[in-house]
Formats: structure tokens, sequence, C-alpha cells
């Protein structure tokens, strides 16, 4: 088991009027090569922003401390064509639009193509056959007539299988897949993420899965890592945080996802407030303000992620949830 | 546009709205002449001795004894077949004037076109890609000045400080044939004739380019490691195209136009100046003449254009272009 | 399809932070306000008779014997012709303002009122009018008119009337589908009386922007066509006429002659932009 992504201490500050705020706060986590590891979140709680970075890409004027290790590279000192070579040969990212993410006035085959192209990597002949090569394999009829379409003749979920077989094309060894489903509808989503599932599989690369929706990542990830306002929350085995949750946030975000089977007619709980800027949040836990369990000791100092069971961690100032939350 | 059949149908569209507007043009041009009050004769002869040949022969050019379609079509059908008319005050044929003229003309459009193109793109695109706001904000005020400076003037001042003061360049005329000569005598003309469109040309650049380097699908070749200068060709400039090639209708005939204005600063023969001749001198057949070329190449420039942009932009091509 | 002449449809930029755009609007208004003080009071003001020529002091250098400005090659007074020639410089791009403002909010107003087929004709009429760039269109009405003041004036009206009555047609077909205009009609009110006294004070302010805007082109058109010897005709005091009879001064190294006409003709043009892309700037809003 080697480990190929490795975070420590992690963290991306933003300078904002005077003081620097942290918009990504000491993420630690490992990822073992060929496992599927879900970042799991609400809008701006840095999910996004995280994968960016295991790009190399960080935001303008961002403060960037300790470290972010993806195989041998460390992101936060690499030099730009050390960047340049991993994106073009590691790391493959799927977004969550594929029709605004490919050029709409190239053939399908230049966007599939270009990269390894241009890299020099592979022969445009070469190219192309590896290209037709992956759409079959993306379970796309008639690759080759594919090859020669417009981004505009495609469905939304041909588009993403395209997208998918562009990041694919070098071979890289990690995927990230950024809200990679969202756009779709119900029965594509489905079809996408079974996809994923056996890509990981057959060509034993590692996927990091960033959605804000629980269940999906449940289907998909060997491990959950639940983000709020830049802080890991939650750290662990994917069936262990959906069947007992050890904080608060990932009880409330379980609760507030829609579900099929069950009780139709339960009202959709929400969760209260919203997700504040670390700047403003007082000393303590971030989620204090909107957490239905919150004392007096959870604002008034800092709490550490800790391990609260064999391979999972919680912040939290209880070290487990009341009874009646199990 | 599905299919071949959609394609025909597109062409033949375009290229019949470009037909009506140049038929509408020479309608204009040749009835307007009736729709001034009084004898259409006397707006000719304006300022000329009625001699009886003079009288007898523009009877007949516009065939004034006939009723107004058979006049219309009578002198249709003379330039469809190359009969351009009579200039009165040349006392030759307009074909020939313009034979001699066109040409000249065209040399300076075209060199002020190329000095837009490369300085205006070159501008437009230092414009959105520098990071300095300051660097940008410089660019735009400069570009606006110059397009607030009207070519005549621009004109009087090149020729004051490049012909006058330095001697660099000759103040007068295109001359001869031979291109170093056209170079030497045409470069201040060019040069004043493309200021104002310089501005808009580079505006227009930055403002397209600036939307594309911003687009997803740029930050996403970014992010596969894609080279800055392959995404800039490939991506960002290759999309930005259309919407600048939509003003060289606009740049062909703002040209032209414009032309009279530096043709006369500094006396060059071109088609300009002959315009501004033929207007003082109310040679109205070569009024006429230029006017419906001037018009002819700004409706055949935006044809070409209108057919271009499918194959450079293929999202037009299911909404049949615009 | 983008009109040949694109000065009109030119979307505001604003450069600079509030305060300077302030200042520059004040500026501006200041300049305007001066030259139009020049124009009205050009026979009260101006130090020497524009049309007074002194042969003993032709091309005089700027200050000589009272000459603020200098002299011009047939030694008159150049400061009292830039005043006088205010008068016909402004008046004939007032006049085409006007005229290309009626016709086309005239014209705008019944396309996206009546809507149907006179709205076709109508915006077929104003495509094919983009056809025409606004000095051919000057240039080619004096052919049929003869040079003079005026008949420019209308040429250039009849030019710029089309990129007035299209944005005129835009304003109103969105004012049409709101609510207020569905109310009126619906409580009976005659069409013409919704749209002359509810829908045209709302769609107006965005329309007459615009043709401030068209006044600084009209100028600078107009100014042209004086060059070319096909306007306002000399001995009058025009700028543009200045600046054609400037040549065989700068030939001599006489620059002043050109620069004074050259300037204020900029500055007004440039003025008159800024005043009316800030009208225009605050009512963006509208057409977004």
């Amino acid at each position: 088991m080697t480990t190929i992504i490795q975070a420590r201490s992690f963290t991306i500050d933003l300078p904002e009027a005077g003081h620097a705020r942290p918009v990504i706060n000491g993420i630690t986590l490992d990822v073992v090569a060929g496992s599927c590891l879900g970042i799991v979140g609400e809008s701006g709680s840095g999910k996004s922003l995280f994968s960016r970075a295991l790009l190399g890409s960080f935001p303008e004027d961002a403060e960037v401390s300790g470290t972010l290790r993806l195989g041998a590279v460390e992101l936060t000192s690499a030099a730009p064509e050390t960047v340049r070579a991993l994106r073009q040969n590691d790391v493959g990212m799927i977004y969550q639009d594929p029709r605004a993410s490919i050029n709409p006035v190239h053939r399908i085959e230049d966007f599939l193509i270009e990269g390894v192209v241009q890299a020099g990597m592979l022969s445009r002949s070469e190219a192309r056959e590896r290209a037709i090569a992956l759409l079959r394999r993306m379970r796309l009829q008639e690759p080759e007539a594919v090859m020669r379409r417009y981004p505009d003749e495609l469905s939304g979920g041909m588009l993403q299988r395209v997208m998918i077989a562009g990041a694919l094309i070098a071979e890289p060894s990690v995927l990230l897949c950024d809200e990679a489903t969202t756009a779709l509808d119900v029965t594509t989503q489905a079809e996408i993420v079974a996809l994923l599932n056996e890509l990981r599989v057959e060509l034993g690369v590692t996927l990091i899965f960033v959605t804000h929706d629980l269940e999906l990542a449940g289907e998909l990830c060997d491990t959950l890592c639940v983000l709020y306002a830049g802080e890991v929350m939650e750290l662990g085995p994917t069936a262990e945080v959906l069947s007992s949750p050890r904080h608060p946030y990932t009880a409330a975000l379980l609760e507030s996802t829609p579900r099929l089977t069950g009780d139709a007619t339960r009202a959709l709980p929400s969760i209260p407030g919203v997700v504040l800027p670390l700047s403003s949040a007082a000393p303590g836990c971030v989620f204090a303000d909107r957490c239905r369990f919150v004392t007096e000791q959870c604002t008034s100092g800092r709490i550490d992620l800790v391990t609260v069971a064999p391979g999972r961690r919680s912040r939290c100032v209880f070290d487990h949830l009341p009874e009646e939350q199990r | 546009m599905n299919g071949p059949l959609g394609v025909i149908r597109f062409i033949a569209g375009r290229l019949a709205a470009a037909l009506l507007t140049v038929w509408a043009t020479t309608f204009i041009v040749f009835s307007s002449l009736f729709l001034v009050p009084g004898d259409p004769l006397a707006v000719l002869l304006r300022g000329r001795r009625p001699t009886p040949e003079l009288v007898e022969r523009l009877r007949e050019e516009y065939g004034l004894d006939d009723p107004f379609l058979v006049r219309y079509a009578d002198w249709l059908s003379g330039l469809l077949r190359g009969d351009l008319g009579y200039s009165i005050q040349f006392q030759t044929d307009v074909g020939n004037l313009l034979a001699a003229r066109l040409p000249i003309t065209a040399w300076l459009v075209g060199y002020a076109a190329i000095i837009i193109l490369v300085v205006g793109l070159a501008v437009g695109s230092w414009s959105a890609l520098t990071r300095s706001p300051n660097v940008d904000r410089g660019i735009l005020i400069a570009t606006s000045a110059l397009s607030a400076v009207p070519a005549f003037v621009a004109a009087l001042v090149l020729l004051l400080v490049f012909s006058g003061v330095l001697g660099w360049f000759p103040a007068f005329g295109a001359g001869d044939d031979s291109f170093l000569s056209r170079l030497e005598h045409l470069t201040l003309p060019a040069v004043a004739l493309s200021l104002t469109y310089l501005g808009l040309i580079a505006r227009v650049t930055r403002s397209s380019l600036k939307q594309e380097l911003t687009s997803d699908h740029v930050v996403v070749a970014r992010s596969r490691g894609l080279g800055a200068a392959y995404v800039f060709r490939h991506h960002v400039l290759r999309n930005a195209l259309n919407p600048i090639l939509s003003y060289a209708g606009i740049l062909v005939a703002g040209l032209l136009v414009t032309s009279q204005l530096v043709e006369f600063a500094f006396g060059v023969p071109g088609m300009g100046s002959l315009l501004v001749e033929s207007v003082r001198s109310i040679d109205f057949a070569v009024v006429q003449i230029v006017t419906i070329v001037i018009v002819l190449a700004f409706v055949v420039t935006n044809t070409i254009v209108d057919l271009l942009a499918p194959l450079i932009n293929p999202r037009l091509r299911g909404k049949g272009a615009r | 399809m983008i009109p040949a002449d694109t000065r009109l449809l030119r979307v505001p930029r604003r450069v600079g932070d509030r305060s300077t755009r302030r200042v520059g609007f004040v500026l501006a208004c200041g300049v305007v306000a001066l030259a139009v003080v020049m124009a009205i009071g050009a026979p009260l003001l101006a130090p020497f008779d524009p049309l007074a020529v002194n042969l003993r002091l032709i091309n005089a250098a700027p200050g000589t014997d009272g000459h603020l400005l200098g002299t011009d090659a047939s030694g008159r007074d150049i400061l009292s012709r830039l005043m006088h020639g205010a008068q016909t410089s402004l008046l004939g791009p007032l006049i085409a303002v006007l005229v290309a403002s009626g016709l086309g909010i005239a014209l705008g107003a019944l396309a996206a009122w009546q809507g149907g087929w006179t709205d076709q004709v109508i915006s077929r009429v104003i495509e094919f009018l983009f056809s025409f760039p606004g000095l051919l269109a000057a240039v080619f009405t004096v052919a049929l008119f003869g040079p003079g003041f005026l008949a420019p004036a209308i040429g250039i009206a009849i030019a710029y009337a089309p990129a007035i009555a299209r944005l005129t047609r835009t304003v109103i077909l969105q004012e049409r589908d709101k609510l207020y205009v569905k109310a009126e009609l619906a409580l009976g009110f005659r069409g013409i009386r919704v749209l002359t006294r509810s829908v045209m004070p709302n769609a107006l302010p965005i329309v007459l922007s615009l043709s401030v805007l068209s006044f600084g082109y009209a100028l600078i058109d107009l100014a042209a066509l004086s060059y070319l010897g096909l306007g306002v005709q000399a001995p009058q005091p025009d700028w543009g006429v200045m600046l054609n009879e400037s040549t065989s001064s700068m030939l001599q190294g006489a620059w002043w002659v050109m620069a004074a006409p050259a300037i204020v003709i900029i500055l007004v043009v440039v003025s008159v932009n800024i005043i009316g892309e800030a009208l225009l700037a605050r009512r963006q809003e509208v057409l977004r």
C-alpha cells in the first residue's frame, strides 16, 4: 500500500482587508494509491479549492503553508514546469459542467488528443487510436463518429464521458472529479458513477471524488473526508461514517440528504444558518453557530481533530454523539 | 443548418440579402436625383454653361424623356453591362476614371487595414493579457484618445511633423507605379487613415479576448497542462476571432469613406479625392458610382464574414448563423 | 448586422474611479458651456472682426499685436474666427442631431408599438440604412443639393437616424412587456396615450443620451465636410473651413493656425463624448 497523496497541516490563507483569512485550514490526510477518497461539504467548505490545489493551482495572492505531496511532487513549492508535467502525466480532472469545460469550436478529437500530442507523448495517430479505445471503454457508440463531432452535437452525459476520456488519455495515476455528476440527470449520474467505479478497479487509478452529496460519495468512496469552512470535521471509512457519524455536522448533512427509500412524507430537515467565513467565526468550533448540541465549551477554545476509533477522526468536543443521534 | 440542403439554403439566403441591399442602393442612388425639387436637368447642370450638346448628352444619359421606371431600367442594365455612365467634368467614361483611381485607393485602404490589424490586434492582446491594471488603463485611454482625433486632423498633424518638420515622407501625391514609391508616398496617408479605427479594433480585440480568457474551457485547458501559448492560440484567439471579424465590413466601408479626407489632405489621386472633386463640380454620374462602389464593398465584406462565421465557430451552424 | 457607422453603437467604457469620472464630467460640461458661450456671444466677445484681412500681419505667432492665438494666412484673427466659427460648427451638428432624433424616435416607436409588418418594414429599412456611413450620406446629399450648411446636416441626420431608431425600438419593446403598460392597456387607456404619457418618459432618457453622443460624431463629420470644401463655404469662419485654410500656413511653418481649430474640435468632441457616455452608462442596466 503506497500513499499517493499526503497532506500535512495544509493551509491556504487569502489576504483580506489587512489580515489573512484561511480558506483551507490545516488539512492532514493520506490517500492510498488505487483507493477512492470522497471530499464532502457544502459550497464554501473549501472542497473545490482543495481539489484544485491537487492540480498545483492556488488562488492568486494566496499564502500556502504545510505540505501537500502528490507522488514525489511537493505541490506547495513546485516549479511551474513541474506542475505542468504533473498535469500532463499524472493527474486528470473532470469538472461539473462538461459543456462549459470543452471548447465548442473544436472537434471532440482535438479535445481528446491535444494534451498528449502537445506534450509530445504520442503521435497524432497513436493518440487517435488511444482516444477511440477510451471512448469505446466509456461505452460511447461509434467512437470514430464521435471523434468527428463538435461538443454542441453531444448530450451532457455523452460529453461527460468524453471529458473523462480526455482526463484519462495520458493514463494518469490520479483522477480528480469535482462535482462531476452534479449537472447530470439521475440516470446518467448513476451510469457515470458506475463507470468511474469500473475504471478504478480496472485501471487502478486513484479517485478523488468531490461532492456535496454524501449519499453519492457513499456509493463510490472507500474513505470520506467531511469539510466545513476549510477544516476537516470528520474523516473515516465510508461505511462507518455513514452508518454512525461522529460529528454533528456529518449527522446533519446526512439528515438533509433526500432519500428515495423510507418515509417520503418526512419533511427534509435543513441545517440552520450559513457557512461563515473563518475570520468572522469566534474561536472554537467553526460549526458552533449552526450546531444543535452547542455548549459553552464549543466556543471557548480550539478543538482538534482527534482519533475517536481505529481509522476514524472527528473534530468535536463530544467524543461521541448523544444516544438519540446514533 | 442540417445537411447540404441547409447549407445551400443558408448561402442562398445570405447572397439574396446582399443582392437586395445592393439593388436597393442603386435604386436610391438613381432615384434621389428625381426627388430633388425642380428639374433634374438643373441639378445636373448646376454651375455649368448649358451647351446644347451637353443638354442632349444628359437627356440621353439619364433618359429624361422616358418614364421613370424605364429610365431606371436602362441605367441599371447599363451598369450591369459595364457602362458606368459619363463624367461631364472629366469628359470621359466613369469606368475609365474608376480604373485609374480605384487601385490607388485600394492600395491605401489595404495598407491602412494591415496597420490596423497588426497594431490593433497586438495592442488589444497586450491590453487583455497584461497583469498590470495600469498598462491596461493606459492602453484604454490612449486608444480612446486616438479615436477622438478626426482623421483629417491626424492627417494634417502627420503632414506637419513628418513631412514638414522632419521631411521624412513626401507631402503630396501617390508616387509612380513602383512598389517602393507607393510605399513612400502612402505611408503617412495610411497611418492617418488607420488611427481612428485602430482604437476600435484594439478595444474589440481586448474585450473579446478578455471574455474568452476567463471562460471555463480555457481554465480547464490550462489545468490539463497545456502550454500558455498553445492555449492562447488554440482556445482564446480562435474563439475570439468571430466577434473581431464581424467588424471587417465596417472597417472596409469606414476606410473607404474616410479615405476621402486623407486623400484630399495628401493630394492622393484616389477614389476618395475623385468623390470630393465630383461633388464639388456636381458631376453626379461619378458620385453615383463611387457611392455604389463603397456600399458594394461593405456588403461584399459583410457577406464574406457571414459565410465564414459558421466555419470558424461550429456553434453557429445549428442556428443558421446568428 | 453591425452598421457601417459603429460609433453610435459603442458600449460606454468607464475609465477611472468615481471621483476622476466626476471631475471629468464637470470639466467636460465646462468645455461645452464655454463653446456655447463663445458661439452665442461671439459678436460681443470677439476681439477682432473674423473676416478682416490684414496682409501686413499674416501667420502672426500667438500674442502678436493683441492677436491672442495669432493670425492666419490672410492675417485674420484666429481667436475671433474660432468664436464666430463656433456658431456654424455647433449649430450644424445640433440640427443634424435634432432631426436624427426626431426621425429615429418616431420610426423606432412606431416599429415597436405597432409590431407586425410595420415593424418588419421599418426594421428592414433601418438595416438597409446601416450600410451608409454618415460621411458618405452627407457627401451624397451635398452632391444633390449643392454645398452649404443645411444639406450636409440633413444627410448626417438621415445616416444617424437608424441607430437611434433601433435603440428606441429595443427600449420600448422592453418597456411594453412591463406590468404597468399591460395594466394601463387592460384598464382601457388608449394605446397612443399609454405610449406618449407612460412609455416614452421611461424610454426617452436612454435614447437622448445616445443623441448627445451622436452630437460629437456629427460635429466631426460636418467639420470634415467643411474641410473638404463641401460644407460651410469660405470665408465663413467654420472650424472645418479654418482647418482647410490652415494648410498653406502650415507649409510655411505656422503650425498654430492648424492647431487652434484642431484642438478646439477635439476638446469639444471629447467633452461631448464624456457627457454622453456618462449619461448612457447611467442607463446601461436598462439594456442589459
